[in-house]
């Protein structure tokens, strides 16, 4: 999903600090330098905070609805092995038929892009486990925009959102290999290309 | 008079749709997973109208729109509260479509634009198009 680079300008312009936020994490560039939404890590990212948002609210608080984030009921924990399964059934030809050539250069780039999302989030599962310290802050841990952890931290539950979370992270490290395992092998799957 | 407003637009295709659709002829399968996926594009249509807001924040309304293998989203604004708006639905709409096994491309983009009902044409929508 390419995005429009005055777009991203307009937002430099009229909300800095947000664009800041945007470029980098939600929106990445390519070898063209074109920008790109980066949908599959900031959907994995959301699943993870929104998932652990509504335990936390809904469990330890009975604050917030379960069903009040319905619309994320859809999101599942296997994204990341849906996506690579997506692309390799879809370049896969029978016996002695070759793919189309235009049509594979464009799943190859969409499987470079996700090979490129897994190495992000093992070195963003690995930075926000070893942060984990007396002195963490929820806002340290930018690739995870725990935001409404955050504002909870500052509204004075910080030890009981650090304990809650903290786990959380331990669980998610405790799984690189597992999501690492998710890397589409470029070689095998795109013979036809290398 | 009705006129343009600065929107952000998307356009999106999804992938391989000539190929599932000639598979589809004789393949009920093929076909029901190609109307599957589709129905969840309208299904998150429909959630969108009904979604409820959320108290203190600016929740710009998106709209979606459907041709074959061609969708459009669009939304009022081009600032965050509307970037944030149109990429948080284009991210759920990838996973419904990625959960039907369907991926796709596409182009986001800032401008003039017309919207009512079905009727939509403008700048950005061209610019969405062509990226």
């Amino acid at each position: 999903m390419l995005v429009k680079p005055d777009v991203l300008q307009s937002l430099r312009r009229s909300a800095p600090e947000f664009a800041g936020l945007v470029e980098g994490q939600l929106v990445l560039r390519g070898d063209d330098g074109l920008p790109y939404l980066n949908y599959l890590q900031a959907t994995y990212t959301l699943n993870k905070e929104t998932a652990w948002l509504v335990e936390y609210m809904s469990g330890s608080l009975n604050v917030l609805r379960q069903d009040s984030l319905k619309a994320y009921d859809y999101i599942t924990t296997d994204y990341i092995a849906e996506h690579r399964r997506a692309i390799e059934k879809a370049v896969e030809t029978k016996p002695g038929k070759k793919a189309d050539p235009i049509l594979l250069a464009k799943y190859h780039s969409l499987a470079v892009y996700h090979n490129k999302v897994v190495d992000r989030l093992v070195r963003a599962i690995r930075n926000a486990n070893e942060t984990f310290g007396p002195d963490t802050n929820l806002d340290q841990l930018k690739d995870f925009r725990l935001a409404m952890f955050a504002a909870l931290g500052r509204a004075g539950q910080s030890d009981k959102v650090m304990g809650f979370v903290r786990p959380k992270f331990a669980g998610l490290a405790g799984g690189i290999e597992a999501l690492e395992s998710e890397k589409i092998p470029l070689k095998r799957v795109f013979a036809q290309l290398y | 008079m009705a006129s343009y407003r600065t929107r952000l637009v998307a356009y999106l295709d999804l992938l391989g749709f000539k190929d599932r659709v000639e598979h589809s002829v004789n393949n009920s399968m093929v076909f029901s997973a190609i109307k599957d996926a589709l129905e969840s594009v309208e299904a998150h249509t429909r959630a969108i109208r009904t979604r409820g807001r959320v108290p203190g924040v600016p929740t710009p309304r998106v709209t979606t729109q459907m041709f074959s293998d061609s969708i459009s989203l669009s939304v009022l604004g081009t600032g965050k509260w509307s970037f944030a708006a149109m990429t948080g639905n284009l991210m759920l709409l990838q996973t419904q479509l990625l959960l039907k096994g369907f991926l796709w491309r596409g182009a986001l983009a800032g401008g003039l634009h017309y919207e009512k009902g079905k009727v939509m044409f403008g700048p950005a929508m061209i610019a969405a198009v062509n990226l």
